[in-house]
């Protein structure tokens, strides 16, 4: 299973889980059975003028995630797409590192998002 | 400890959205950060008399450019250009900047390649220290640019990581007009929404539209009613819509030349009117937001 | 002739110049026959002048934009389409295209690129126009008429909506009929939209160190559209001289200086035109109509 943690700033396990989705400076993809965890700058998509959750959407479509995992939001049309993607969403990590957020995540503390902020 | 951001927006322009907010600057001096997202009219520097310490550039969306030495005068591009951007003067294709919308269709259909296209220059975003002992960030939007809510969403960034770094408690913020996307990119996750009406048809009918798009939010709404001796009734009929609307009445202000009289000596009204009732209100109403936003 | 009312910020009595000023002028040419001036509001996010003016309605009609819509019979799913979208208005799931139409600028690169011709343009419909006949709140006044847009709640840009209002106020009344167009605030793309075409630009300001550093965005707007423009100051009398000063030093017409008095914010709060209560207003009405017909001429 991939799984996406939105970040905002690239320091590996350490890295800060991002409170935004769509402008969060970028993402990990973990995957479970590589092992492997990959940076993928999302800071185009910072300046887009609208449509940021689009795209931000997109990056863990292509990365063929299972998760997403934000810090605190997400926005509607985001919330849109991966749920028409069927990608389980997590939102409560608040600004911890993505290890402590992956830890978390794998004991089951967060509940998944059905509906979007807005 | 978390901040509170405390944002202050009335709908259409004039109700005294600015002398409202800057006063509330001005009284809570270094308790807050201070963010003007009025980006479109971004008045507050001229009470707030800021340094411009930082300054960086801004940009939004793309523009299309051609290269005239590339170009083969094919014609393509214009043919397909559904906002009328692209002419031919003298026997050269060029883009008109202004009629621009960046879609790129020209940059990716052109058969030699001339067409390119750029990033474009939206706006500056400058951090200031105010003379008011706090900070101030604010941003100018280059002219003919859009106001995509964007520049607001920064703005409001830079000030909350001022405000964190410095563990200041409030961030008081001037928010757009409108009820559009700069509106929504000025209050999305705010903890309080001040909206400033005053008794006119206009800003009655604007409150109105104003308080259902802040409801959707679900963020605590208070209101300042200005020039509320201008028409009795309709200030009365205001109050009956906060009370059925759940939006706290912070405080109501006289219909006085003297805001303006304020804003021509650069000063805030609660500096410039010391000891009048206006001070007494905003000074009371800064407390109210304070144990609101609680 | 078209006349664009415009002004750097909100607030500075726009929409009272518009409203009054097509008022004034409907009621002096009222013994000439084919006499005529259309009042549009422009403003489309929120229009208001109608709260001024008026009238019986003559029309109502839905504006349309073009949007794609996807065809899933004839989609190969190469993934074209999102790659070209430059506004972030198509997403590509596993099995589906995604379209969001309040994000797309109806720029058909999509539509036309697609290699299957799976996206076929189809319209959305994107607000109203009301068209009022008789407007204005005189007795037997059958020479103005007044035109609204309104954008519907969720679109993202004014622009396409004021663009079509324009083409329906030049295909309904020829070119010799003033026309007067209330903009939007502010100098972004649906203010230029607005004034772009203008014969002429009238730019509302106050007397403030407000309204000042807001007209000289306004000014350099007007001066790269290379309109031509002059300007009426609102509440003459209240705050500085700074906007004369700078008017004087930049060879700035100023056409109208609307007295500040409490009685006209009275007035406006309760929806009221002003010209025909208070005789100081429309004394400047007069002389802004005079500069109007000297441009005309
Ligand atoms: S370009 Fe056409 S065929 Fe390709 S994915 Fe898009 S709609 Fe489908
Ligand atoms: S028409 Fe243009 S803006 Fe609209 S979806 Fe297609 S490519 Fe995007």
């Amino acid at each position: 299973m991939n799984i996406i943690f939105a970040v905002q700033n690239n320091d590996g396990w350490d890295s800060i889980i991002s409170l935004k989705y769509g402008r969060a400076k970028g993402f990990f993809c973990y995957s479970q059975e590589t092992d492997e965890l990959t940076y993928y700058s999302n800071e185009e998509n910072q300046n887009a003028g609208h449509g940021a959750g689009i795209n931000a959407a997109q990056i863990a479509i292509n990365q063929k995630a299972s998760v997403v995992i934000t810090g605190g939001s997400m926005g509607p049309k985001a919330f849109e797409v991966l749920n028409k993607a069927n990608i389980k969403m997590f939102t409560q990590a608040g600004e911890v590192s993505v290890l402590v957020a992956y830890s978390n995540f794998k004991d089951n503390k967060y509940n998944q998002v059905l509906a979007s902020d807005k | 400890m978390k901040n509170k951001e405390i944002v202050v927006i009335s709908g259409k322009g004039g109700t005294g959205k600015t002398s409202v907010t800057a006063s509330l600057a001005f009284l809570a001096g270094n308790e807050a950060v201070i963010a003007d997202c009025d980006v479109d009219a971004a008045d507050m520097h001229l009470l707030l008399m800021p340094d411009l310490a930082h300054s960086e550039e801004f940009f939004s969306g793309q523009t299309a450019s051609i290269n005239n030495a590339l170009c083969t005068n094919c014609g393509l591009c214009q043919s397909i250009c559904r906002f009328k951007a692209i002419s031919n003067s003298n026997d050269n294709y060029v883009i008109n900047k202004i009629d621009c919308e960046g879609c790129g269709y020209c940059a990716r259909i052109c058969p030699s390649g001339a067409i390119k296209m750029e990033d474009s220059h939206t706006g500056s975003l400058h951090i200031s220290n105010s003379r008011m002992n706090n900070t101030l960030v604010h941003a100018e939007l280059q002219i003919a640019a859009e106001n995509s809510g964007k520049l607001v969403t920064k703005v409001r960034q830079e000030a909350k990581r001022i405000a964190k770094e410095t563990n200041t408690e409030y961030i008081i913020i001037d928010g757009s007009p409108g009820i559009g996307c700069p509106v929504v990119a000025s209050i999305t996750g705010t903890s309080f929404v001040v909206i400033v009406t005053e008794p006119t048809v206009s800003g009655y009918h604007d409150l109105s539209r104003i308080s259902e798009l802040v409801k959707k939010f679900n963020i605590k709404m208070g209101c300042v009613i200005n020039k509320s001796d201008l028409n009795t009734q309709l200030t009365y009929q205001i109050k009956e819509f906060l009370i059925s609307n759940n939006i706290e009445l912070l405080t109501e202000l006289p219909y006085d030349n003297v805001f303006t009289k304020a804003i021509t000596a650069g000063k805030t009204v609660v500096e410039y009117a010391t000891k009048s009732v206006i001070e007494t209100n905003l000074a009371k109403c800064w407390d109210k937001i304070k144990i609101g936003v609680q | 002739m078209k006349i664009a009312i415009a002004s750097g910020k909100g607030g500075t009595g726009k929409t009272t110049l518009s409203t009054n000023l097509a008022a004034y002028i409907s009621e002096t040419i009222s013994n000439d026959s084919n006499g005529q001036v259309v009042l549009v509001d422009l403003d489309v996010e929120e229009p208001n002048s109608g709260l001024f003016i008026k009238g019986d309605i003559l029309k109502d009609e839905y504006k349309y934009r073009a949007t794609p819509v996807w065809d899933s019979n004839k989609c190969t799913l190469c993934g074209e389409c999102k790659t070209i979208c430059n506004f972030n208005a198509i997403a590509q799931l596993p099995n589906t295209i995604l379209i969001f139409s309040e994000l797309c600028h109806s720029c058909f690169a999509c539509s036309e690129l697609c290699p299957e011709q799976a996206l076929p343009m189809v319209d959305k419909r994107m607000g109203v126009l009301k068209h009022y006949q008789q407007a204005g709140n005189l007795p037997n006044n059958d020479k103005l008429t007044f035109i609204e847009s309104r954008l519907d709640i969720g679109e993202i840009s004014a622009v396409p909506l004021i663009k079509q209002t324009i083409e329906y106020v030049e295909d309904n009344f020829s070119d010799e009929i003033i026309k007067i167009f209330d903009s939007p605030p502010g100098t972004s793309c649906p203010v230029i939209e607005t004034i772009k075409d203008a014969d002429f630009v009238i730019l509302v300001t106050e007397p403030t160190p407000f309204g000042l550093h807001d007209l000289k965005l306004a000014v350099e707007t007007v001066k790269e559209l290379g309109r031509e423009f002059a300007i009426v100051i609102n509440r003459y009398g209240i705050g500085d001289n700074g906007v004369e000063q700078y008017c004087l030093e930049n060879n700035i017409q100023i056409i109208g200086k609307i007295p500040n008095m409490r009685q006209a914010a009275s007035l406006y709060s309760q929806g009221e035109l002003l010209y025909d209560k208070i005789p100081a207003i429309k004394e400047q009405l007069v002389l802004i109509y005079q500069a109007i017909n000297r441009i005309n001429r």
